[in-house]
């Protein structure tokens, strides 16, 4: 066990944490503040949690002190280990295969938003917007750079580019997350056109794809990420999945995140 | 556990925002609740994913003349009485134990917390503290009106809320309480409450919720069958005349445990139905005699409800009533609907 002093330090360290009313996370009409903190998990760094705070309300003062604009990201990132409030849950969300199984493959929210829902333990000031590097590439097969003004080598395409199927779970409005399988090619051959519309015909090249309205009962883990924010990501999943690798996780998109909300303005406002 | 901080919606006229994703909605935002579809929250929030290994550690007590060692073979025995052939969760109990709560040597959002050193963290999902009720936590950061709360019952997170709790913050507290607050813990964990509290809270921990506020336990044959709002409000007001009254439901769990909890207490964890949308929530079905026997003589053979619970019924006495120290049939059809596909 580490010496009692240096525990205690850790707890008591010089840059503190200020609480909800020095944050300004609630305004003068009791709204919560619309504005979050970013926070980080790199690809390397996959332990540490890098948080990038923002100036909550409009008057309210940053980590610093000073007052800045609401929604004002000013401040440096701070690093926050399991020592800080709120780092459990968050990793607890992040990574879901340190506790749920299969404990050895990498998954979770590439990008999400947490905690969105009132659930014990709840707090005003830890609703955040959370990156997680290690659950998404940018080297995909959309992005490969045709030319690079670093070296003199042209960058491959992803190993994906060519891939002959893909899958992708979707989450819907109503409760409803569909699974969607879809064959590109067999073989060499193409099994779409530009401008294919119907729903998945078998063009004698064999099934093209599904799509199935998966049951959540017993999906813990896509009802857990969604429930707590994951906006992208990949989650292990129950149902059996023909052809695929059982132990593989499988993308996961909310599209009811990409729905914006219309403005409500207080009467009188106009 | 209280439920956190909720968001309101204030009443105003809409405004178009110049760049939109979609078609401007024309219904007022409380027209969006009234489909039962609509309302996502229920029990599935805290369910562990199937074939989760939960895994329970414990914090040394404060108390060092404790014998530590005893009541933590207690615990792991009392859990054994949930095991069901079936049933895709399975728990193990850490041998390695956190340190005691840190006290007023660090800053008080961290007193209840052990100390650790970063790289000597012991894995675990659920934290169990023995320490003797009450505990007063202090935490700023939830908020003015929970930033000071006294833990005066044994008290679980709910199934996977665990994985919410700081690193050595307790997430189970067990510890003597009420009229038994000055015995020693294994005599306490030996006593019919104590094996109650035990395994009522691993039922918690597993991510059950508590039986007698089961939406169909009492009817409320006029509750909307559309909205969940509606719904739930009509199953409060039907509960509402089944139980005494706030304050002599406060007044007799005083009398039966020795606490004295408030009327807020009792109502969300006696009276009220437990909050949620069937649709999303895993409820195990009464059976018709459990269901006329609850009704006649306020009788619930279930050990997540409340000790001595007949006694807080219009129906029931306090001279039949009496204590579950095991999970019972509709328990564990309650665990099979949760874990067995």
């Amino acid at each position: 066990m580490a010496d009692k002093e240096y525990i205690r330090s850790r707890f008591k360290r010089h840059r503190r944490r200020l609480t909800p009313e020095e944050q300004g996370v609630v305004d003068e009409n009791g709204s919560r503040s619309k504005f979050h903190d970013v926070l980080v998990i790199g690809p390397t760094r996959p332990d540490e949690l890098t948080r990038v705070p923002v100036v909550k309300t409009q008057g309210s003062i940053d980590q610093s002190g000073n007052p800045e604009p609401a929604g004002a990201y000013r401040d440096p990132p701070e690093v926050w280990d399991a020592y800080d409030y709120g780092f459990r849950r968050t990793m607890s969300i992040a990574k879901p295969q340190d506790w749920c199984p299969p404990l050895d493959v990498p998954r979770g929210p590439a990008f999400g938003t947490l905690p969105v829902k009132r659930e014990p333990a709840s707090t005003a000031c830890v609703a955040c917007y959370l990156i997680d590097a290690g659950n998404f590439t940018h080297h995909n097969a959309w992005t490969a750079e045709e030319w690079n003004d670093i070296g003199s080598e042209d960058e491959l395409p992803a190993s994906s580019a060519d891939d002959d199927s893909f899958e992708v779970l979707v989450a819907a409005p109503r409760g409803r997350v569909f699974y969607l399988d879809v064959k590109l090619a067999a073989g060499n051959t193409p099994l779409w056109s530009t401008g294919d519309s119907e729903p998945f015909p078998d063009r004698g090249n064999g099934p093209r794809g599904s799509l199935t309205c998966i049951d959540l009962r017993y999906e813990g883990e896509i009802w857990n990420q969604l429930r707590n924010g994951l906006v992208a990501g990949s989650v292990m999943t129950r149902f059996q999945r023909p052809g695929r690798e059982p132990n593989s996780a499988v993308p996961i998109f909310n599209m009811t995140s990409m729905l914006l909300e219309p403005q409500v303005s207080k009467k009188g406002d106009e | 556990m209280a439920c956190g901080v909720r968001c309101s919606r204030g009443q105003g006229t809409v405004v178009l925002p110049q760049r939109r994703a979609v078609q401007a909605r024309t219904l007022a935002p409380a027209n969006r609740l009234l489909r039962p579809e609509f309302e996502l929250s229920g029990t599935w929030d805290m369910k562990w994913p199937l074939g989760t290994k939960i895994r329970f550690a414990f914090q040394t007590p404060l108390d060092t003349k404790a014998d530590f060692a005893r009541a933590r073979a207690l615990v792991a025995e009392y859990a054994e009485r949930w095991r069901e052939p079936g049933v895709q969760i399975d728990w193990t109990f850490e041998l390695a134990a956190l340190s005691p709560a840190l006290g007023n040597s660090v800053p008080a959002p961290f007193q209840h917390r052990s100390g650790f050193a970063p790289d000597e963290r012991v894995p675990y999902d659920v934290l169990i503290s023995l320490d003797p009720l009450p505990i007063v936590i202090e935490d700023p950061f939830r908020g003015p009106a929970a930033a000071r709360s006294e833990i005066r019952f044994p008290v679980s997170e709910l199934g996977s809320y665990c994985r919410r709790a700081d690193y050595g913050a307790p997430t189970m507290y067990l510890g003597p309480f009420g009229r038994w607050k000055s015995q020693g813990l294994v005599d306490y964990l030996r006593e019919d409450i104590g094996q109650h509290v035990v395994v009522h809270e691993l039922g918690h921990a597993f991510g059950l919720p508590h039986l007698h506020q089961h939406p169909d336990l009492i009817p409320a044959p006029s509750a909307s069958t559309v909205d969940v709002t509606a719904r739930t409000q009509e199953r409060d007001r039907a509960r509402a005349a089944f139980y005494l009254p706030p304050d002599a439901l406060v007044d007799e769990l005083d009398r039966i445990l020795g606490v004295r909890g408030s009327s807020e207490d009792v109502q969300n964890h006696v009276t009220r139905v437990w909050r949620g949308n069937e649709a999303y929530s895993d409820w195990a079905a009464f059976a018709k005699d459990e269901l006329q026997q609850h009704e006649l003589s306020g009788k619930l053979e279930s050990v997540m409800s409340v000790p001595y619970y007949s006694a807080l019924t219009v129906a029931g006495s306090q001279r039949d009533a009496t204590i579950v120290t095991a999970p019972t049939d509709i328990d564990k059809r309650m665990l099979k609907r949760m874990y067995s596909p």
